[in-house]
């Protein structure tokens, strides 16, 4: 998983509107070339504001260009290369750039400037304050619309670290912020910073630090793993300072763009165009995937791009330079050396996975994802479960291999997209939630039914258009883990992430099972069979079934799903609503309803420990769900009992096949039109 | 029993001539000053025992340090919070850490050849040579 350094200090230009100080400029393009070069796949160019803020004070900051760090570093690609693999990371990650700002607050009115109306805050990607008092603290904790407080812990403290203060902070999901570059000062520095920064390491426990340089020179850099060890000293154990360095660092900045570019929790409906097909191991377009989480929008820069320009700028081909024969020292060495492109060049492969997983990052404050199911008409057929999974990043590579393939950034906030499922396809739905989606669950849907919806995929800049339904549009088969090709029927039902989950404060989703009542094509859906990996993390699920049937009556069906932070309960929701779409459509693909569960049971807990628990489980019974699902694909699809069984999961209380009326009556099923029943 | 800390100074100023030459002693001495100065006299002396840098190649500035496993964090501490060597700034990066020598000399093989193709300055015949060296005392490293 990558590693961000996000406080790489920037210096304004004067007042007077000259240019950037000349030296300020190499400064902080020699540290991001470091920091690139250690093995850091982000970092955040930070700048400090003390009084009051003007509209000058809007992000002028010039994120640093591919051109600029080959100038410094020619040889970079190679080098950060080297670091990356040596740390684990794919090489294939892009490096990205965020702009930040540094609030300095003093008095109360300077507090109440930090609100999420400031437009020149929203200038900024990622927003810290440095409180200087007491109040300041205590209001920044409570109140304030901020993602960071940094404090310095230099000098003497001015004021107290609280511990209900802090704790309302991490409730709030507010990072805190130590500089670790303040320890590599001189030994005075080095005291105060570490007896002050242990009581904020010892009240939060490791949960939400975020770790970072703001280097002032590039000697004060260090790598991820010396900056893990460093947190020692301050009584952070390995694993929750390289939690710190990488993984909160994703959540905030995965947070942070979210509520940049979207409202809340709009969703996006896709597009996809009438003539594609699917099958199985293809991902369903490349826009569906190209929804890069952690982009800011620019200053990305591929290791690739990085080797190409190398390359185009240096002539020279390491053929005839090697001179010292390392074939005796090492098998299988060329005898020409490697050259830069053999290093870098065969690792640029995107991969599509067959599962197309995006990781998203579980925010614990989760709010529902609307679901907006554009045209509810009775045209359309939808059947996509959408299921949005949240990964863990624990998985370094997970995340770096989705980042590259959905290589085309822009990510919305919301993006459900169904995939207008042609004959014996699936549908793929994204749905980027508040809490971002990963995966995507197909649905296939009958020959005779039409695909409705259609989708569009999330690209940069993509409208956001509202979901049609389509008959013409063949239907597109979305990623499915071997679903047989039995007749579907194609269910609407649209899972949403209920907005009573996230007042319950759970991190992970909850449900709503919306069923269309567009149309009867009951649609099994089917989850893509994400690599194992992918599931690791909390899955989000999203599950749109479209009913298309012509024969079924049209209904909608929305089940408010408690969230329970039991997986079976989840589970059982899932099941008991696929089992109900089952009942009603003939079939149902085993594959599914394992997925389900897997994936719901991954849905809910944002903790790291749970995670790490549910990942194995996951795991074993992702892989197991799939490969019954190739078994018994053709068999009887209502059949999902056996497929469930076959999750491990102690907790998971598998609901009988055919009793599933109580559960409708349950008030957890709220249906709001007649559905019927076959 | 072994812990060893394999390092990889790099410079402040990327890829310019080295105002210093890593050497055995500098680097030791440096980074024992740095015990000392974070850790007092009772961490140097702890970790003196079994603290020995034994390998360093001046060209790709590849070093394995050896140390025990109980102090090995400290001294890994002390490694990082080094900022110069002698009077040359320095950032010293830890590149991989093994339980045994030999492990850790199969990967600084690796290193050693990658960052070998890094350096792009034409080669002289001394050079490489001592490269030649470098490698061979890798080898011999097992013991």
């Amino acid at each position: 998983m990558g590693f961000f350094d996000l406080s790489i200090p920037y210096n304004e230009p004067p007042r007077s509107g000259g240019k950037e100080i000349a030296g300020g400029k190499t400064l902080r393009l020699k540290l991001a070339t470091k920091a690139m070069e250690l093995g850091y796949v982000g970092i955040a160019h930070n700048r400090s504001i003390k009084g009051v803020m003007s509209d000058k004070d809007s992000c002028t900051i010039p994120l640093l260009t591919l051109g600029s760090l080959i100038k410094v570093a020619p040889r970079l690609a190679s080098s950060v290369g080297f670091h990356r693999d040596l740390l684990g990371v794919p090489r294939t990650t892009p490096f990205r750039q965020y702009t930040r700002l540094t609030v300095h607050v003093e008095s109360n009115a300077q507090c109440q400037s930090l609100n999420s109306g400031n437009p020149i805050l929203k200038s900024y990607d990622i927003i810290a304050v440095r409180p200087m008092n007491q109040n300041a603290f205590d209001y920044a904790c409570e109140k304030a619309e901020v993602d960071l407080i940094s404090i310095d812990f230099t000098d003497k403290m001015l004021f107290r670290l609280k511990h209900p203060m802090v704790k309302a902070a991490i409730q709030r999901g507010i990072y805190f912020e130590i500089k670790y570059s303040d320890i590599l000062m001189d030994a005075q520095t080095r005291r105060q910073v570490i007896s002050n920064a242990k009581l904020l390491v010892d009240w939060t426990r490791g949960k939400n630090l975020i770790i970072s340089s703001g280097a002032p020179s590039v000697t004060e850099l260090r790598g991820p793993n010396d900056v893990i060890n460093l947190m020692f000293l301050l009584g952070l154990s390995a694993e929750r300072a390289r939690a710190a360095i990488s993984k909160n660092c994703r959540n905030m900045i995965a947070k942070v763009l979210k509520k940049k570019r979207f409202h809340k929790e709009a969703v996006r409906v896709e597009l996809l165009s009438a003539g594609d097909t699917f099958s199985l191991e293809q991902p369903l377009s490349e826009d569906c995937m190209k929804w890069d989480r952690l982009s800011s929008g620019e200053g990305d820069m591929l290791l690739d791009d990085l080797a190409k320009a190398f390359d185009a700028t240096n002539v020279v081909a390491h053929k005839s330079s090697k001179a010292i024969d390392f074939t005796s020292v090492l098998d299988g060495l060329p005898k020409h050396g490697f050259r830069v492109k053999d290093i870098v060049g065969t690792e640029s492969v995107t991969q599509p996975s067959a599962a197309k997983v995006i990781d998203t990052q579980v925010h614990s404050s989760n709010q529902v994802s609307e679901l907006r199911m554009a045209t509810a008409s009775s045209d359309d057929n939808l059947r996509e479960i959408e299921t949005i999974s949240q990964i863990d990043m624990l998985m370094s590579e997970d995340d770096n291999k989705v980042e590259p393939t959905t290589n085309v950034l822009k990510e919305e906030a919301f993006a459900l997209r169904k995939c207008s499922a042609s004959h014996g396809q699936g549908i793929l739905v994204q749905n980027q939630t508040a809490t971002p989606f990963t995966l995507t669950r197909c649905t296939k849907s009958e020959a005779a039914s039409d695909v409705s919806m259609n989708i569009e995929s999330t690209s940069e800049g993509g409208s956001m258009s509202p979901s049609k339904s389509d008959h013409g549009i063949p239907q597109s088969p979305v990623e499915v883990n071997n679903m047989g090709n039995a007749a579907f029927e194609e269910e609407a039902s649209v899972d949403e992430n209920s907005k009573e989950r996230a007042t319950t404060g759970h991190a992970s989703n909850d449900e709503m099972h919306i069923t269309e009542s567009g149309h009867h094509a009951s649609i099994d859906d089917e989850k893509h069979i994400p690599e194992p990996e992918h599931l690791t993390s909390i899955a989000d699920e999203m599950k749109i079934d479209c009913s298309s049937e012509a024969n079924h009556d049209e209904y909608m069906e929305v089940t408010m799903e408690d969230q329970m932070h039991e997986t079976d309960a989840v589970v059982q929701d899932h099941d008991e609503a696929s089992r109900l779409e089952s009942d009603e459509t003939k079939l149902e693909e085993e594959a599914s309803v394992p997925n389900h569960n897997t994936f719901e049971i991954t849905m809910e807990d944002n903790k790291v420990e749970e995670l790490t628990i549910e990942d194995e489980k996951v795991e074993k019974t992702e892989t197991e769900a799939s490969h019954q699902a190739q078994v018994q694909s053709s068999e009887n699809n209502n059949d999902t009992k056996s497929g469930k069984t076959q999750a491990k999961r102690s907790r998971v209380r598998l609901p009988q096949l055919r009793p599933f009326k109580p559960f409708l009556l349950q008030s957890r099923f709220k249906r709001i039109s007649k559905k019927r029943k076959h | 029993m072994l812990m060893e800390v394999f390092l990889d100074p790099e410079k402040d100023l990327l890829g310019e001539g080295t105002p210093i030459i890593l050497t055995q002693f500098n680097l030791s001495k440096a980074i024992k000053d740095s015990i000392l100065v974070n850790f007092g006299e009772c961490g140097l002396g702890s970790s003196l025992g079994s603290f020995q840098v034994k390998y360093v190649n001046t060209i790709t500035k590849l070093c394995i340090v050896r140390s025990s496993r109980e102090e090995h964090r400290q001294v890994w501490s002390a490694i990082t919070l080094v900022k110069s060597i002698g009077n040359c700034p320095v950032i010293l990066n830890l590149l991989d850490i093994s339980g045994c020598i030999r492990a850790c000399r199969d990967t600084a093989l690796k290193c050693d050849k990658e960052k070998f193709e890094q350096c792009n300055k034409n080669l002289s015949e001394e050079e490489i040579r001592q490269m030649n060296n470098c490698l061979e005392k890798i080898k011999l490293l097992e013991n």
